[in-house]
């Protein structure tokens, strides 16, 4: 319980250039241990979903370092950040991210299409992450067609097919109302207790905060809390 | 996944891709139809035209030869004559068999000392008193004896000089006066109708200059040659025919009155200029005899159409340049609409070779799509344009398809355009392959 699965080190992360540079992150030390789950909270443009964006490997910081594992992550080949993203990682976001016209199936397996699994392997994997999110109804359907709720389970499916060891949701509920944002927040950690799952949620809706084991509170850039 | 797994799994993803966005995706391949129709009907028409002139130059030896012929020359009418029979009276001259005219060994031997001369080939000529089929009509007739170079045969094959019986290849305007084939009159028939005559029989006369004998030669049909536009498409027999031919219309004649070869076909030394083949024609006339090279019978011909091929093939290669900047503006429309795919794709994984190898294997199939639809009509046009061709402008060069298609110029031709395909997609592929996940999830 007790592995650090990602730090970081002094990380900056700087937008834009010359004069019109713009801080997001001003030096960010953190420590998020194997199977917790941490909610990271601040107003808009306070740079949470920056340091998220880092942490995920999705963007590289202007300095500072990030550690996944014990390894740091700078000095990953592409190919081994490529399997970390698409083996270790999970990802929910926000705004879902599907390919809309394509089926609900397809969707889900397409981190597996990513790393060649077999078709057979594939649809079998996919099923099983659609039964996780009580989905299994609708594996035919077009990804267009799902209401918001739906779509966000879509993407659950796709974040946990591949069994990654952690998952970086985004504010997986801001887009829905609070029925729904229920289901997927007892989704998400659901997943998290079961298959003791590291969650790194970025969020300002305090009520999904207080389900964390612990909350990382930024402001202006900086961890306050 | 085996390596073809991934191949067909990146094919299939491609093509799914191009068919999201249908109507941009047909206009591409239409531009690329455009081009490709045009250099594949052009590289048709280059084919047809060079192959015909290239069988028509391997009939009289190719580039390196020269044609020798005495001062004076036989003109000869073209086609078969219908044989009027002899009513008792002595034979005047124009009935009499003959052999060849005018060139000594003494001519070869100086013609084999000019500069550049490998070898002097005899072309020997016999005319016959008739040629007759079973007890139809008789012809005219005359041939060339014992072929050293390739004859262009239309069916059938040349005939054997080490055959120990008489074979003929005949010239295809006998078959019908002939009776060995019936055309009805339809002449387009006689490509499909010429190999019925061979293995027949043709009766062959001739008549001795001094005792004014017949003797009549029976002769297997080996090939029909087709009608030639120089030189060449003469009836043909093969040695043994040839020297008994000769020796019962020789018999009788001293040596020294035996008349030789009526023309020489001079080859030259492998790879020789020009302007050395100029040179070597100028010393054959100098010593007294009329020469014609390749280049004065065809070579102004080919040049034009070579050139002419050319301007064709420039207007094709605009038409594709246009063409390609198609498909960079579809793939970079595709690029743009799709940043936020493959952002999710990045961040779930995909390797940035990944992302380029798809949008390239997207601007190949476009590529495909359009030779391959290009080619199809192509063929079909072609095909069109050679039957009435034929029946028109052509009809009295048989055996010259004027669109001619070989497996290698349709997979050059496709090759070609979709490697201008691949090139034209590098350029929105780079820029699909560099993008930072993070930026394309966040593009709006």
């Amino acid at each position: 319980m007790s592995d650090t699965i990602i730090s970081t080190h002094g990380l900056r992360k700087v937008y834009g250039k010359a004069e019109s540079t713009f801080e997001a992150l001003k030096g960010i030390d953190i420590a998020i241990q194997q199977g917790e789950s941490v909610a990271i909270v601040g107003k808009s443009g306070s740079g949470k979903s920056t340091l998220m964006h880092l942490l995920a490997l999705l963007d590289s910081p202007t300095t500072g370092e990030i550690f996944i594992g014990g390894q740091n992550a700078s000095k990953l080949k592409k190919q081994e950040l490529n399997k970390l993203r698409n083996q270790t990682f999970g990802f929910v976001f926000q705004q879902f991210f599907m390919n809309a016209n394509d089926s609900v199936l397809n969707n889900v397996l397409l981190p597996l299409k990513i790393n060649w699994t077999k078709r057979s392997t594939r649809a079998k994997a996919a099923l099983e992450a659609l039964k996780a999110v009580q989905l299994e109804e609708k594996i035919k359907n077009k990804a267009l067609n799902l209401s918001g709720g739906q779509k966000q389970r879509v993407c659950i499916a796709r974040a946990i097919v591949n069994n990654p060891s952690i998952i970086f949701a985004d504010e997986p509920t801001g887009n829905l109302d609070s029925e729904t944002s229920e289901l997927i927040e007892n989704l998400l950690f659901g997943l998290h207790k079961e298959k003791n799952i590291t969650l790194i949620v970025v969020t300002h809706d305090p009520e999904l905060a207080q389900k964390c084991d612990r909350q990382i509170v930024i402001k202006d850039g900086k961890v306050v809390a | 996944m085996s390596i073809f797994g991934k191949f067909f799994e990146m094919l299939y993803t491609a093509q799914v891709n191009l068919l999201r966005n249908r109507v941009r995706t047909v206009l591409t391949v239409i531009a690329i139809f455009v081009g490709s129709f045009t250099i594949s009907l052009v590289s048709a028409l280059n084919t047809g035209v060079n192959d015909y002139i290239d069988r028509q130059l391997s009939a009289i030896g190719g580039n390196e030869a020269i044609f020798v012929t005495p001062k004076q020359q036989n003109i000869q009418s073209p086609g078969p004559k219908e044989y009027v029979e002899n009513d008792g009276k002595a034979s005047t001259t124009n009935q009499s068999s003959s052999i060849g005219n005018g060139l000594e060994e003494t001519d070869r031997q100086k013609i084999q000392a000019i500069k550049h001369v490998k070898s002097v080939h005899t072309v020997k000529t016999i005319t016959a008193t008739y040629i007759q089929h079973d007890d139809g009509k008789k012809y005219e007739f005359s041939a060339i004896g014992s072929p050293e170079i390739k004859l262009d045969v239309l069916a059938g094959k040349m005939v054997d000089n080490d055959a120990s019986d008489y074979e003929i290849d005949i010239e295809a305007d006998y078959l019908e006066p002939l009776g060995l084939i019936k055309l009805n009159g339809n002449k387009d028939l006689l490509e499909d109708r010429a190999h019925e005559a061979i293995g027949k029989t043709v009766k062959v006369v001739v008549q001795s200059a001094i005792t004014k004998k017949t003797q009549e030669f029976d002769m297997k049909i080996a090939g029909i040659l087709n009608k030639s536009l120089i030189g060449g498409g003469k009836s043909t027999v093969n040695s043994k025919t040839f020297d008994a031919m000769q020796n019962f219309m020789l018999d009788g004649i001293p040596d020294s009155m035996r008349p030789k070869a009526s023309s020489y076909q001079v080859s030259l030394d492998h790879g020789v200029t020009l302007d050395q083949i100029a040179d070597t024609k100028a010393q054959i006339i100098e010593a007294g005899y009329q020469a014609s090279t390749v280049s004065d019978i065809i070579g102004t011909v080919k040049s034009i159409i070579d050139a002419i091929t050319w301007v064709l093939l420039a207007f094709a290669a605009i038409a594709l340049l246009a063409a390609a900047f198609g498909i960079i503006n579809t793939l970079y429309m595709s690029v743009l609409e799709r940043t936020r795919e493959i952002g999710l794709m990045k961040s779930l994984g995909m390797s940035s070779k990944r992302v380029f190898t798809s949008f390239s294997i997207e601007a190949i199939l476009i590529g495909f799509w359009g030779s391959f639809v290009a080619i199809i009509a192509s063929l079909g046009i072609g095909s069109a344009v050679n039957i009435i061709a034929k029946q028109s402008f052509l009809k009295d060069l048989p055996g010259f398809t004027l669109m001619k298609y070989t497996p290698q110029d349709i997979v050059t031709v496709m090759f070609i355009i979709m490697l201008i395909a691949f090139l034209s997609g590098t350029l929105p592929s780079k820029k699909a392959s560099k993008q930072n996940p993070i930026d394309a999830l966040r593009y709006e």
